[in-house]
């Protein structure tokens, strides 16, 4: 299980990174952390001529909070937001995700950016990011769009990244104090890529769910926001009843692919359950209720 | 092809290499730097044992590309170790028994420096969570999370090692062999490096079952720094089909060609294969092999392949039959008939793949006519004679050499096509040739096992007594018969386990399907059998309302009947007959540890709380020990140092310490006097080899004959000498004494030195041949058995199916130990395989024949979050079949694991589901309880 043969470019600047994806295109496979790259490539099921190495590119290692909220640039490895000072307050979801993505090891290498353009369907940074409505950067040789985490994910394992652009870097908005949130995900083995999972966030006003956000992902699909349960919950008082009816609309309208791992049934089932348990979290930690246990 | 000069730090060294762009940073430190200590267990990010730090980071050198550690600094396991003083986390792993074949070692030890760099007093659950990023095979990560909660912990004053005099039979001393392990210099089959060596690839079916139409290999010859590709048409003039081990007259025969002739009968088997001058130039031309097919229809579930002529594995053998054999005890008819309660029930039991954490490999290097092959083999004395057979060799022209072996568990106990193709290929090109199997391949290369079909038929009297059991299985043997009857035949001599059975019919029919043969693996039969048995037993209490432990009481062979006579006949035409044990104490005591009694006021206290949890026992009696023979050579040399060599290969065992001790036991030497050398035919003449729990009663035994005879041949040397009767004299520590002159004292040393001719102003030798040396081989065909209980507390998630093991206990008697630290490393792994292949691991396959795993991704091990501290206690009633009273500890710890999970899941939701199946997805036993009613 040995890498194929390719061309090897490094860079040193972002315009001469953005040159090679001119000419090459679609030949070219990114290297940021290269933890699924690699993988690919030792199985030899992608084939591509080139690698561009963008690891020296000194732009794209960027990290920083200001007004706006959180900058993370290409080559920000997930253990470095992981370890970013006072993440737990700049942003609760992302430090809680972080530690959910594959082992240390992997995060040493794995980027953020990487991750997200990797586009894997059981990957936690996708849903985080739908979830959070980042805003990412795609830069070409003479020209950058941005584009809002909902238009960003067209399939499994395929973002909207077109063949000369590269993912320069993610942007999470600044972190509403108040809001609650939680993870969930459930996985055959402990510390494992997810059979399926939901991010949520509840922003509370008056002691009610003003705006509710629930993701799920996956499902073998791209990440899905439950825009009918997340519409039901959103201006309502907290209740039983209340999340009950949300369980069961997260479970109408998830989609979900049957794969060796687990059946589509499962995963739409399953989803519900966590959906549930994600929001009675979220909603403790919004200060909507003093409710332990839900089913 | 692109290349790059890189500059780096390694273990503090400035190095600098040129490299290919795609090499990684794995295979740099391990083909140019020589630092074979980082392992390629999976090359793709899920084992860890290729960790390393880079700058200080644990990261995988196998998802890095060399060209990445540019001007960075790469701490190996190498670097580690001041001089030979083992670091704190290296000796804390050897104290602690944190390794056993020593493969996945170095990848622990760098996750867990860069882990303790950081953590402050971790709990054991943040090492667990630390540690399961990376992957064991033998430990069942006891001794990986204690050693390193150890290393964590300020630093005790530590106790002077043990005195080496404490090596005798019974002391749970330091294995000798870790100390090598941990610093990464242990040496694998794909860590021998030779002059002119070559990398060899194999191209496999993509088919179930297909007519090879046509195999073009002309582009892959051409291609760069190819050096030989084989097809059939290639070898045809020499190749034979592999002989059949343990022929069976109720076996219908077929085994493979080194390469496919006309018809590829599973995915993975091989087609062709290639040499190049690395194993990346390998690959490269296997893409250029143009395979043309014509696809057959594949028989992929074994009964539909019974009823199903079209999907034929073997032209001429229309229903598949591989296989059909039986045998009755009693009258089961009648006892059925008699019984006050019959439960008929389906129980399937799924494929799994054994996945040693170093794949398969092979270096073979061919000068002067004589055959050299480093091999991952259970049995080299095996494999020599099969392949000096495929290969047309005299058997004296053949060295096999076992090296370190990186976790074993009964596949690497078979004869694989790339042993005769390596050596071949070795032969033909005049330079030595390597093939490792990657991680891929194992998943169809290597033989796979456990698949069987059960109707059980249970007849009970009101108290719960067995009356009779009738079982009719189906046995999935894949597309040939490497081992011919032995797993499935061991299955029906073992479903009554410790439980008296009088009246019993057995029927196994064995069925080809166009998928990897099946083989012994850990267990071999044993696990599917006590599954059978106990799955049983519970069914049978529920009828009858009784507690599951009250049936099992009721119908344990009792202390006083040993030994017991079974009646049933095994494969060698001998009776079963277990030896000895007290079944009773080991399932009583287990209770004890487990919490039995006051279980159901715990399971209402988590049923308040909304938690399903749950308990389940299972006990078990397994042969160990398999005859016919194992044999042992010892030698004293005239620098005292004591040599025992044996043909039994190590694959993590510790071998190199037990038969030490048991050397030093009977010769009456020094422990750390004695050197094991085992796995080398150039070492001993015969050998059987490492499988069914048997090297500490077949080679132990054989090792205690030959120090005893040493020992004898010393006393009658230096009774000689003193002018003594042998019985006048004693030895201890190597020193032998007139007991009643102690002055008079001679080392064992010296009498080599004597009998090797060296002295010459003694007394006559008479008529003692050279040397002071022995070899004895020790015969048994009456195994002895050992036994034990699992006892088990789950959780499950009612939502999700998922299983959480809470806590569980094992109470184990493999007779007398010689080394309880290795003894106990044996169950925490044998516990944890069995708990893998209940909740974790299965090889599905689809209708076409594909198998749905092929990487770590698709195909869950279980990792040391997964796994907790094991209670673990220990009886020892020896057996009285073989002098040294011990009985085999390699198996016992998987057999009774599914069995006693899969009791506690349904003890969990109160009896509202039945399951008749493992292992246990989450998926089918969350929608088994959905579809209850009760739930």
């Amino acid at each position: 299980m040995k890498p194929p043969p390719f061309d090897y470019y490094d860079p040193t600047v972002l315009a001469d990174a953005l040159q090679v994806l001119a000419e090459h295109g679609r030949d070219v496979k990114i290297l940021a952390g290269g933890q699924s790259l690699l993988q690919l490539l030792n199985y030899r099921l992608i084939r591509p001529h080139a690698l561009l190495d963008i690891n020296r590119v000194a732009e794209l290692h960027l990290l920083e909070q200001d007004a706006e909220g959180l900058k993370v640039g290409a080559t920000i490895r997930q253990s470095e937001l992981e370890k970013f000072p006072g993440l737990a307050e700049i942003n609760p979801l992302l430090a809680e995700a972080l530690p959910w993505i594959g082992h240390f090891q992997t995060r040493n290498r794995g980027t953020v950016c990487g991750s997200l353009a990797h586009a894997d369907p059981a990957a936690e940074l996708p849903a985080v990011a739908l979830t959070l409505e980042a805003k990412l950067t795609l830069e070409r040789n003479g020209g950058q769009r941005v584009v809002p985490s909902r238009k960003f994910f067209k399939e499994a394992l395929t973002t909207v990244i077109e063949p000369d652009e590269a993912l320069t870097r993610v942007a999470f908005p600044s972190w509403n104090h108040g809001d609650g949130w939680a993870l969930e995900q459930v996985a055959r083995r402990p510390h494992d890529f997810a059979l399926v999972g939901v991010v949520a966030m509840l922003t509370p006003a008056d002691g009610a769910c003003a705006r509710a956000r629930i993701t799920v992902f996956g499902t073998g699909y791209p990440p899905a926001r439950s825009e009918a349960a997340e519409s039901f919950l959103n201006g309502k008082t907290w209740s039983a009843a209340l999340l009950r009816e949300v369980v069961a609309r997260v479970r109408t309208e998830t989609r979900a692919r049957s794969d060796a791992q687990a059946t589509s049934e499962y995963r739409r089932c399953v989803a519900g359950t966590l959906a549930g348990r994600a929001l009675v979290r979220a909603a403790q930690r919004a200060g909507l209720t003093r409710e332990n246990r839900h089913g | 092809m692109d290349s790059r000069r890189i500059q780096l730090t390694v273990n503090g060294q400035e190095k600098q290499a040129d490299v290919y762009t795609r090499l990684t940073l794995a295979d740099l430190l391990r083909d140019e730097f020589d630092l074979t200590g980082t392992h390629l267990g999976c090359e793709h990010g899920f084992c860890g044992a290729c960790t390393v730090l880079l700058d200080g980071e644990a990261v995988r050198s196998c998802l890095t590309l060399a060209v990445q550690a540019n001007g960075r600094a790469v701490t190996t396991v190498e670097g580690l170790a001041d001089g030979n003083e083992l670091s704190r986390l290296q000796a804390a792993f050897q104290r602690q028994n944190g390794l056993q074949c020593g493969f996945c070692t170095p990848g622990f030890l760098m996750t867990a420096t860069a882990f303790l760099a950081h953590a402050v007093n971790p709990t054991e659950q943040e090492v667990r969570k630390a540690l399961s990023g990376n992957l064991c095979r033998c430990t069942g990560y006891q001794g990986i999370v204690q050693a390193v909660l150890e290393a964590a912990r300020e630093p005790l004053k530590r106790e002077p090692s043990q005195p080496a005099c404490e090596g005798n039979i019974g002391a749970a001393i330091d294995r000798s062999e870790d100390n090598r392990l941990l610093q990464g210099r242990g040496v694998y089959t794909s860590d021998i490096r030779l002059p002119r060596l070559v990398h060899a690839a194999v191209l496999r079916s993509a088919h179930a079952r297909a007519r090879i139409v046509r195999l073009d290999t002309a582009a892959a010859r051409r291609a760069p720094g190819v050096l030989a590709v084989l097809t059939f048409a290639d070898i045809a003039d020499i190749a034979r089909p592999f002989p059949q081990v343990q022929p069976h007259p109720a076996l219908n025969s077929r085994l493979p060609y080194p390469l496919v002739r006309d018809v590829a009968r599973y995915a993975g088997e091989p087609l062709a294969i290639v040499v190049a001058e690395n194993r990346y130039r390998a690959e490269d031309a296997l893409e250029l092999i143009k395979a043309e097919y014509e696809p057959l229809p594949a028989a992929v579930d074994p009964e539909s392949a019974l009823r199903n002529a079209e999907q034929r594995v073997h032209d001429d053998l229309p229903d598949n039959v591989a296989g059909r054999f039986g045998q009755e005890v009693g009258h089961v008819e009648q006892a059925l008939k008699e019984s006050h309660t019959v439960i008929k029930e389906r129980l399937t039991i799924g494929r799994v793949s054994g996945q040693a954490m170093e794949t398969r490999a092979i270096t073979a290097s061919y000068e002067a006519g004589k055959l050299t092959v480093w091999l991952t083999s259970q049995s080299p004395h095996m494999t020599r004679r099969v392949m000096a057979g495929q290969l047309n060799l005299p058997l004296e022209d053949v060295h096999v050499i076992a090296p370190d072996i990186g976790g074993g568990f009964g596949p690497k106990n078979r004869y694989y096509p790339e042993y005769t193709l390596v050596p071949l290929l070795a032969m033909r090109l005049g330079r030595p040739v390597t093939w490792v199997e990657d991680r891929r391949e194992s998943f169809t290369a290597t033989y796979h096992a456990r698949e069987q079909v059960h109707e059980v038929t249970l007849g009970l009297a009101e108290d719960g007594t067995i009356m009779a059991l009738r079982d009719h299985y189906i046995y999935d043997q894949g597309a040939y018969t490497p081992i011919g009857v032995v797993v499935p035949h061991v299955t029906s001599v073992s479903i009554p386990g410790p439980y008296r059975v009088p009246a019993y019919e057995v029927e196994c029919t064995m069925v080809f399907t166009n998928k990897p043969p099946g083989a012994p693996y850990r267990g071999a039969g044993k696990p599917q059998a006590a599954f059978i048995i106990e799955r049983m037993l519970d069914f049978g209490a529920q009828k009858l309302n009784l507690d599951p432990v009250e049936i099992r009481r009721r119908n344990l062979i009792k202390p006083e009947e040993f030994p017991y006579h079974t009646k049933m006949i095994d494969m060698d035409e001998t009776e079963v007959i277990y030896d000895s044990g007290n079944y009773q104490a080991c399932l009583e005591r287990a209770l004890e540890l487990i919490g039995y009694k006051d279980f159901p006021q715990e399971q209402a206290r988590t049923r308040r709380e909304r938690r399903r949890t749950g308990i389940g026992v299972a006990c078990y009696a397994t042969k160990t020990g398999r005859g016919p023979f194992e044999g042992a050579r010892v030698r004293v040399e005239p620098d005292g140092q004591v040599f025992v060599y044996s043909g039994v290969a190590s694959q993590g065992q510790g071998h190199q310490t037990t038969l030490a001790q048991v050397c030093a036991e009977y010769l009456g030497v020094r422990f750390s006097d004695v050197s094991v050398k085992n796995g080398d035919t150039a070492e001993i003449e015969k050998s059987i080899g490492t499988y069914a729990a048997r090297v500490a009663v077949m080679a132990g035994n054989a090792v205690a004959m030959a120090a005893g005879a040493v020992r004898e041949k010393a006393f009658q040397a230096a009774a000689d000498i003193f002018a003594v009767s042998p019985d006048m004299l004693e030895i201890a520590e190597g020193v032998i004494c007139v007991s009643r002159a102690p002055e008079q004292n001679i080392t064992l040393g010296q009498i080599a030195q004597h009998l090797n001719g060296g002295i010459s102003q003694t007394a006559s030798t008479g008529d003692l041949p050279n040397g002071l040396e022995e070899t004895r081989y020790y015969q048994n065909n009456q195994p002895p058995y050992a036994n034990g209980t699992y006892a088990v507390v789950i959780e499950v998630d009612q939502p999700t199916g998922i299983v959480k093991i809470l806590r569980h206990a094992l109470v184990h008697d493999c007779g007398v130990m010689i080394n309880p630290r290795i003894v106990e490393g044996q169950i925490y792994g044998g516990v944890a395989q069995g708990i893998s292949e209940t909740l974790l691991e299965e090889l599905c396959y689809d209708e076409a024949g594909q198998p749905l795993a092929d990487s770590y991704k698709s195909y869950l091990l279980p990792n040391a979050a997964m796994i907790p501290t094991l209670m673990l206690e220990h009886l020892e009633t020896p057996s009285p079949f073989n002098p040294l009273g011990v009985k085999g500890a390699g198996e016992g710890g998987t057999v009774p694991v599914a069995a006693a999970i899969i009791s506690a899941i349904e003890n969990a939701l109160g009896g509202a589901v039945r399951l008749r199946r493992r292992p246990v997805h989450p998926v089918d036993l969350q929608a088994l309880m959905r579809a209850s009613e009760s739930l």
